[in-house]
Parts: C-alpha cells; structure tokens; sequence
C-alpha cells in the first residue's frame, strides 16, 4: 500500500512537476509583495483637515476636504471632546498639533492630530491660562502661541514644542495689557502682535522678540469700537470691524515699526452686523462677513493704494448668521461658519472676486464658533 | 525607488508564475477523480482597505488571515462559510460571509468564481478619552474568484483568490480589494470529477 503510494506521488511529480514548484513559488511570491505593502495607509495628497469648535457642545467637530471636488468627509471618531467652552482652535502649521481655548475652563488643550487618519487625541494635562481666554493665535513659524485673558487683562504668551506640542509659558509672561483685551492677530512675520480692544476703542500692538517677549506699541485709537480683526496673508493690512457703524476700517502695518496707518477710503460700510473680515491669499479680495443680514461684502483692494472698492455682485448671500470665514490651503474656497444655521457652509470664489455656493455643507450640533484649516 | 523596483519585479515573476499555473493546470490530462465532500481553507489575507470614506487620508493595505469551509453539493455547486480578519495600523477588518462558489475542475486543478454575502466588522483604533476605537457593523457584498492547485488527495494549494468586497460601516460604503492564497484540506468523498 504504502509503495502503490509512493508510486502515485512520484508520477505526480512527473506529471505536475512544474506547477507544483510554481505554485509554491507563486504562494511565496504573493505573499512577499502584499506583505512588502506593510499595514500603511496609501495617502493621497489632494485633501486637508478642518476642525470646527462647538463650543456650547463642548466638541471640536473634524472632517477631511477633497481638493478637487471640495466635498467633506467626517473623520472617525468626530466631534471629539473638548474642554470647558472651546472657542478659538489654532493648528500648528506642521499640521500635528491642534490648539483649543477652553473659556471657562481657563486653560488650552493640545490634541495630537494623525494626519493620515484625521483623528485628534487631546494630550493631558492642559495648559492653564490666567483667567477668561478668549482668543489664541500662533506664528507663522510655529514657535510662539499667544493668548489674551479678558478677565485677567493679560496676554499669555507660550514657547511651541516643535517635537510634541507642548506650550511652555516664555519669561515674563503673562503680559499685561488694556482692560478686556479681545480678539488677537500676529503679523506673518511673527514681529508683531495686536489685540482688538473694544472698551478703549483702540489697537494695541505689541514688538515680539524672539524669545516671545512683548513690547507695547503705541495704542492706535479706531474711529469706532473694534471688534474682529484679520491681516492679510502677506502682512501688509489690518482689517478691523467696526460694528457699531456697520463698517470696517483698513490700516497699513508698517513693516519695521509696526505703526498702523489708516488706509484710504476707510472706514467704509459693510453689510449689517460686519463680524469677521478675511482677505483671499492672492490679496486681491477683502470680504467681511455679516451676521445680520447673512452675506459678504465683497471689496477689490487697490494694489497700489489698498483702497478698498466694493465688487459688483456684493454682497453675497451665505449660510444663516455668519461668525467667522476661513480659506482653504489653495485660495479656491472660502468656509464660512453660521452661526444661527449652525452650519460650515462652502464658497467658491471666481478670480472675479465672486462668492458662489459650492453646495458643500456640514451641520453642526451647537453653532460653530471658530475654525482651523489644515495645508 | 527601490521599492518601486522590487514590487517592479515582483509583479512581473508573479505574472509568470500565474501564467505557467494555469497552463500547466489546464493542460493536465483528463482523469476521472473523486472530488471531497469537505474543504476546509486557511492561509494569509492582504486587503487593500477603502479608508477614505472614514476620513483618512488614503486607502489602508491591511494583513491578515482568511478561513473557509466549504462544503461541495456537486463537483461544480459548493457553499462556503468564510471568515476573515485583516489588522493595520489604524484599521482592523472583519468579513463573515456566506459564499456560494462554482468551480471548473482540471484533473489536478480548479478554477473558481464565488459571491459573498454576510456582515463586515471594521474597528477604526483611534484613543480617545473615552473609548479606544470605533466600531462599525454593517452588510457586506463581493465576489471575486480563484484557483486552486492539488497537491495531492488530502491537500491543494490555494494559489490566488481575489474578491470584491463592498461593505457599509459608520454610514459609509467601503469597496476593498481582497487577495487570499494557503492550504486547503479536503476531508471524504463525493463525486466524481467531470472529464474534460
């Protein structure tokens, strides 16, 4: 029995000889290449991140954008929980960290963002404030994050650890300012900081050194009381909203000074109840966002005076409420959060200075209050 | 660079082994054998996993195993039970599906095409402060196909098998790419094998 057997397997191997070495060799082919393929993730470039805060949810929502057709993809996971009251969110321009103020838990988060997956992780313990943080700003280059205490009457200023995040507080700090500082905004260059100060009716700028130390600037007084601020992306505007007066104002940010000037043709009106200004990164757009009569005001800047014109077809119509606006990494559309929508609503801007809907959306379970944009 | 070239090569002598498999299967001279009632199926899965629909930045390459039994109504009619789990970085992925398959049988060989039907269990492992990872439930559809080689009556090497698998998880659909190959043990017997 056992040498019938034998005879059989030897005339197999006659037979099928060839297949069988192939076989075996194709087996440990396959499995060679696919295991080569590792257990990563096959990243395709064409997206970003955008992380929404909730902060009446106590949430940061998260979703993933396609470059190409804008549409948006909840991360897994998302909203993911936040501290007490986050209002302002700051991504590190590496794309790693996320930064979140916590109102009334008095203190910032760090998330750890996983850029292939789109989660974040909040790394514990959190950075505590002095009392009432209300806005945080970042440098371009990463190193440096500001934040204002309204209660407290301070800035707090932060040195960035570019390998983990983590903010240690720079000597110094906090440093004191006006009563009630509000919203801050840091020139691209990093070398000067200002802060919206609504109860003087003033500017207050401050020379960062590079240890992040700050040194106050002459107060520059606004026509009207200020609120919202933005500078534009290659550092050469202050855009301040002036909502009392439904109108914003303009200045030119002296490149060595930091002195503000006002630019002409400003103060001009906006829309009712301006909240937020952005310029669109090619600088040939000003567009501020208001939130009772829910559009944009869309102005041409003058390239050689800075002379805001208003744009034909202005305003806009957007999404109910808008509270803040934000572009995307490529200047091709602009989000705009809602406030009584409770949505992020996306705008496609034409080089004409046009804001259409791109007919993306995502609901939110609370307003959205502020937003940070991946590159 | 590197890489590109080994996968390069890889997938050049795979297209040849492939090739020398196949025909040296189908020209195998017609003999009548019995096919088993029993084929019990085990071996390495690899699963090009569709992760962007849950917010990732790509699609996930995933590793893992693959498992059937099937059970051979006729030499060409047979109904598998077939599980799977495939483990990356991020993602783990469960498949458990039925699997009605007909198959075309050389005298040492056997081709196949198969439709698969069941429940996907995907695991996205994100820490949170809360929970360690999110998990979705849902149906899952696919077919694909295969080729088996006999090494002799008891045991056949699953050469390649490749399914389609489309599955809805976190109220998203996912279409993954899943490549399987290992042993086969076949337990009694039952019909005939067709001559060709």
């Amino acid at each position: 029995m056992q040498g019938k057997s034998a005879q059989i397997r030897s005339a197999d191997r006659v037979r099928t000889g060839l297949p069988r070495k192939a076989v075996f060799a194709f087996a440990v082919l396959l499995i060679l290449a696919l295991a080569a393929c590792g257990g990563g993730i096959i990243t395709s470039p064409a997206s970003h991140l955008l992380f929404v805060s909730v902060t009446a949810n106590n949430t940061i929502a998260g979703y993933r954008v396609d470059n190409n057709s804008g549409a948006f993809t909840a991360l897994t996971g998302s909203p993911y929980f936040a501290g007490n009251s986050p209002a302002s969110l700051v991504l590190h321009p590496s794309g790693n960290f996320l930064y979140a103020v916590n109102q009334l838990g008095n203190n910032i988060s760090l998330f750890n963002v996983n850029t292939q997956v789109g989660s974040i992780t909040e790394v514990l313990p959190r950075t505590p404030t002095e009392v009432g943080p209300v806005s945080i700003v970042m440098n371009a280059t990463g190193t440096l994050l500001f934040c204002s205490n309204v209660f407290s009457t301070s800035i707090s200023v932060y040195a960035v650890n570019g390998s983990t995040g983590a903010l240690t507080q720079v000597s110094g700090s906090p440093f004191k300012t006006y009563s009630q500082p509000g919203q801050l905004v840091v020139t691209p260059s990093g070398k000067f900081l200002y802060t919206i100060n609504s109860t003087i009716s003033s500017i207050v700028g401050f020379a960062v050194s590079s240890t992040g130390a700050l040194q106050a600037l002459p107060v520059t007084p606004a026509p009207y009381p200020p609120t919202g601020a933005t500078i534009d992306p290659q550092g050469k505007y202050l855009i301040v909203i002036n909502p009392t007066q439904n109108a914003f104002t303009m200045y030119f940010i002296h490149p060595s000074t930091g002195a503000l000037t006002t630019v002409p043709g400003t103060p001009l009106a906006a829309g009712t109840g301006p909240i937020a200004a952005s310029v669109q990164p090619d600088e040939q757009y000003v567009y501020i966002a208001n939130q009772t009569s829910n559009n944009l005001s869309g102005y041409s800047i003058d390239q050689s005076t800075g002379t805001p014109t208003e744009i034909s077809g202005s305003p806009f119509t957007v999404t109910s409420g808008p509270l803040f606006m934000q572009w995307d990494p490529n200047g091709e559309w602009l989000y705009v959060g809602g406030q009584s929508g409770k949505t992020v609503s996306e705008y496609e801007f034409s080089a004409d200075g046009t804001i259409t809907s791109n007919s993306q959306s995502f609901v939110t379970v609370q307003a959205p209050t502020s937003i940070a944009v991946g590159h | 660079m590197r890489h590109a070239c080994l996968r390069a090569l890889a997938a050049r002598a795979l297209t040849g082994v492939v090739l020398t498999c196949l025909t040296a299967g189908l020209s195998s001279s017609a003999a009548a054998q019995e096919v088993s009632k029993w084929d019990v199926f085990g071996g390495y899965s690899y699963m090009r996993f569709d992760s962007r629909p849950l917010g990732f930045a790509g699609s996930s390459n995933l590793n893992g195993w693959n498992a059937a039994v099937a059970y051979n109504f006729t030499d060409a009619l047979s109904l598998a039970a077939d599980a799977s789990g495939h483990y990356g970085n991020s993602i783990t992925a469960y498949t458990y599906s039925l699997v009605p398959q007909y198959s075309y049988r050389w005298e040492r060989s056997r081709a196949f095409a198969q439709f698969l039907i069941g429940k996907a269990q995907n695991t996205v492992n994100i820490i949170q402060p809360t929970r360690t990872g999110f998990e979705g439930v849902g149906l899952a559809l696919g077919g694909g196909a295969g080729f088996d080689w006999d090494y002799n009556s008891r045991y056949s090497i699953r050469a390649i098998q490749v399914d389609y698998v489309h599955s809805h998880t976190f109220d998203h659909t996912q279409n993954d790419i899943r490549v399987s190959a290992g042993l086969i043990v076949h337990f009694g017997r039952s019909h005939k094998k067709r001559r060709l």
